[in-house]
């Protein structure tokens, strides 16, 4: 039965413009005053997960057209929001998720995968509505950070920055420049 | 001489030629073109493609510089010139185009990828029609489920005491963080 519902729920994303409202059921005694509306008699006792639900029903019955304005780049590349997942994904959804923080591009997972490009870009895309990934930009250079740390005099209001791998052309700020700023911002504005 | 350089990054037409042009001592460098792109063109007409340049002097030995980056993707090249440069980065949002999110989003990223430095988000455009209210931008900007902590905050880039509180914000993100 409650597979059935689903497909009905599945054809929605059929729809070509529309919002749905999705309300969850408390677990308090009391029926709230949203809950009363809810067909208590047709549903089933049983529950799935809306981002499941938009993953699977994107497999077969989206219609692509309407976002090909929202496609991750084809020079980008993919990272994972979350460590682990309760999703059943497909062979390519595995792959999309085993190769996620590596940096690769999508453009690159195509080639290597023998797969169209189009089709990539639509798997990763339900992928990121699910919340299990998100489109990254691509390194091209050399990674370069700047940390901020905790100064070391016991004086100091502020962290002060100290770089690490960056080159040396940024220098320090100091601790006066930045309380001498805050003095400054509070007189004139 | 002393510098504390702070770039001011966001889409086009979020606010950052104007956020600079409020607080700057010196007239901004004029860096806007007539926009190229017809989808922007048609509610902008102008863009920055250079950088634009703000300054506030604070002593002799003392100076703010204020870099505000190119709007339009074509330009990302330059990030990468400003990211190694600055020692704050300032994003703002117009929280009316929604549209623009996944660019905000994207533009968040990568300056995540590539430093940590002191860093706010500023929210624009809170008063216009169709604005998208706080807690509902800091989810499509995706900071919830990336858990980075970033504060958040209204900012008027007409006002110059509203720039300032964004400014004062940012210098917050100096200050030591208690440790447990």
């Amino acid at each position: 039965m409650f597979q059935l519902q689903l497909e009905e729920v599945n054809k929605l994303f059929t729809i070509t413009s529309a919002e749905f409202k999705f309300e969850e059921i408390n677990n308090e005694p009391q029926v709230s005053s949203s809950e009363k509306n809810f067909p208590w008699e047709e549903m089933t006792g049983k529950q799935k997960k809306a981002t499941k639900i938009s993953l699977e029903a994107m497999r077969d019955y989206f219609n692509w057209d309407y976002l090909k304005e929202k496609m991750p780049f084809r020079n980008s590349g993919l990272n994972k929001l979350v460590d682990k997942h309760d999703f059943q994904l497909l062979p390519l959804e595995t792959y999309l998720w085993n190769t996620a923080n590596s940096n690769i591009s999508l453009r690159k997972i195509a080639q290597e995968k023998q797969v169209p490009l189009e089709k990539i870009q639509q798997t990763a895309l339900s992928m990121i509505f699910a919340g299990l990934l998100e489109e990254v930009s691509i390194i091209n250079m050399p990674m370069k950070t700047t940390k901020y740390s905790i100064a070391s005099s016991s004086k100091s209001n502020f962290a002060d920055i100290n770089n690490t791998n960056i080159s040396n052309n940024q220098p320090k700020i100091s601790n006066s420049l930045l309380s001498n700023l805050i003095a400054f911002l509070r007189k004139h504005f | 001489m002393e510098i504390l350089k702070i770039a001011v990054t966001g889409n086009v037409g979020a606010g950052k030629t104007t956020f600079i042009r409020t607080i700057s001592e010196i007239e901004v460098v004029d860096t806007e073109r007539r926009i190229t792109d017809e989808k922007i063109a048609s509610w902008k007409e102008n863009t920055t493609v250079a950088l634009d340049f703000g300054r506030l002097t604070l002593n002799s030995e003392q100076i703010v510089h204020m870099y505000g980056t190119p709007g339009q993707a074509r330009f990302d090249f330059m990030w990468d010139i400003i990211l190694n440069k600055v020692h704050a980065y300032i994003l703002l949002v117009a929280v009316h185009r929604p549209q623009d999110f996944r660019g905000a989003r994207r533009i968040l990223t990568y300056i995540n990828q590539r430093v940590q430095i002191p860093m706010i988000i500023g929210l624009t455009h809170t008063d216009c029609e169709g604005a998208w209210q706080k807690d509902d931008v800091i989810l499509a900007l995706g900071l919830t489920n990336q858990n980075i902590d970033l504060p958040v905050v209204d900012v008027n880039a007409e006002n110059p005491n509203s720039v300032a509180q964004c400014l004062l914000t940012l210098l917050e993100q100096w200050q030591p963080k208690p440790t447990t």
